[in-house]
């Protein structure tokens, strides 16, 4: 089951509505770490899930006077962070670039499995291609169906479902087959994937 | 019969699935492990601990929310395009200078230039100058690594560079793409260079043409994101 979202108070959104510095600071409060999280596990790279987060929350600003409610707020805010993400992948340029390499994000606690689990099950899901990764992510954790990722992905349920089956076969792969063999260069550079 | 991965996910999502197939799989134990298995890997994917958004990042926000609201054009404005007006002639220069790479295959090889210059920004002034990095003594040579660490340096300050987006005119627009778009098709060749079998001396020179472009795109970002106020 995904995780749940937290619920936004109806005074604060209605005084973001308004314009309140303080009630949008409280709204980044509440759902910055959902949407770093989301935007680091889809995109791979902390630096361009910095460029979501913020990008996400200057539009969540702009457009919270038109939100009406159909949808939870907080599936409102991650709808706007996977389009950000969506759009960084699709510009061929910016998904190329490459990270600062100091990629430590402060982990939150969690009552699951054994952390090393957890950073072989993390760095197997950064090895994924971009479109695997994504489409893994949320399927199998933000809990979107095949039908609502070809939509949004501009493609079909059954290419989900592709890629999601190859996302598997290939996690399957990095946390129980062979290390890969790095190339030769003298500096391997796996953002471009030189090597 | 033997299920596909496919299958083997739709069963576990509980989805509809071809009877024929739904029975292979609960016939045979290995089938249902690895139905078990992916629900396993999903389980531990759903318990990934959550990541703290870094410090710091709703002053940004707060910063490029005013600082990107639309409004009038100022006299701030027009101070603000004389700086950028020059930062682009001098990448349009360069965009025309560096002779552009074919799409598929490679040209021979080109000497990468001794006395490559790059940016650095100005511990005193905080701008980026030109810097050559054989005076220095920081790069020993143009070689393979130092190019690609010194490509990698010159993303990272792009990167600061690039949180504030102004509107642009349609000159710096156009050379700003344009940098983009010969770094995107230089990157597309680095990317299948090693699959090729590209020599070393040519990825070399492809590497010295990233950061010559890089180069330029930070002088045009930086002129750009500079405050307008006197």
């Amino acid at each position: 089951m995904p995780r749940p979202l937290p619920q936004l108070d109806s005074t604060v959104l209605a005084r973001a509505q308004h314009g309140d510095r303080n009630a949008h600071a409280e709204i980044y409060g509440l759902f910055s770490t959902s949407v770093f999280t989301l935007a680091r596990r889809m995109l791979a790279s902390r630096a361009l899930a910095e460029d979501v987060l913020q990008d996400t929350f200057v539009e969540v600003i702009r457009k919270v006077g038109t939100y009406r409610g159909d949808a939870e707020f907080g599936f409102w805010v991650k709808r706007i962070a996977i389009n950000k993400c969506l759009m960084h992948l699709r510009s061929s340029w910016v998904s190329r670039r490459m990270d600062d390499g100091d990629d430590k994000v402060a982990l939150l606690p969690t009552k699951a499995a054994g952390i090393d689990e957890q950073i072989a099950l993390e760095r197997a899901l950064d090895e994924l291609s971009d479109t695997a990764r994504i489409v893994v992510w949320l399927h199998d954790v933000e809990g979107h169906t095949h039908g609502e990722i070809g939509r949004m992905m501009g493609r079909t349920a059954s290419f989900s479902k592709s890629q999601l089956a190859r996302a598997h076969e290939r996690l399957r792969l990095l946390l129980g087959g062979e290390p890969e063999k790095v190339g030769t260069n003298e500096l391997c550079t796996p953002e471009l994937k030189t090597c | 019969m033997h299920p596909r991965t496919e299958d083997l996910l739709s069963v576990r999502d509980g989805e509809p699935v071809d009877a024929e197939v739904r029975a292979a799989i609960k016939g045979d134990a290995a089938h249902s492990r690895e139905v078990e298995r992916l629900g396993e890997t999903r389980h531990a994917l759903q318990e990934l601990p959550e990541l703290a958004a870094p410090d710091g990042i709703w002053a940004r926000i707060e910063a490029v929310e005013r600082e990107t609201r639309p409004r009038g054009h100022s006299w701030r404005l027009r101070a603000a395009g004389v700086g950028v007006a020059a930062a682009v002639a001098v990448a349009a220069v360069l965009l025309v200078g560096i002779p552009s790479r074919p799409r598929n295959g490679f040209e021979q090889p080109r000497e990468v230039a001794p006395g490559l210059q790059t940016t650095v920004i100005d511990s005193t002034t905080g701008s980026p100058t030109l810097f050559d990095p054989l005076v220095s003594g920081q790069v020993t040579a143009a070689s393979y690594p130092a190019l690609v660490q010194e490509s990698a340096r010159l993303d990272r300050m792009l990167r600061r560079l690039s949180y504030q987006r102004p509107m642009m005119s349609g000159e710096t627009a156009t050379t700003i793409a344009g940098l983009e778009d010969r770094i995107a098709l230089i990157d597309e060749q680095l990317t299948y260079s090693n699959a090729r079998g590209v020599p070393q001396p040519e990825r070399t020179a492809l590497w010295g043409e990233r950061v010559e472009l890089m180069n330029a795109l930070v002088h045009v970002r930086y002129a750009q994101a500079q405050p307008t106020g006197f």
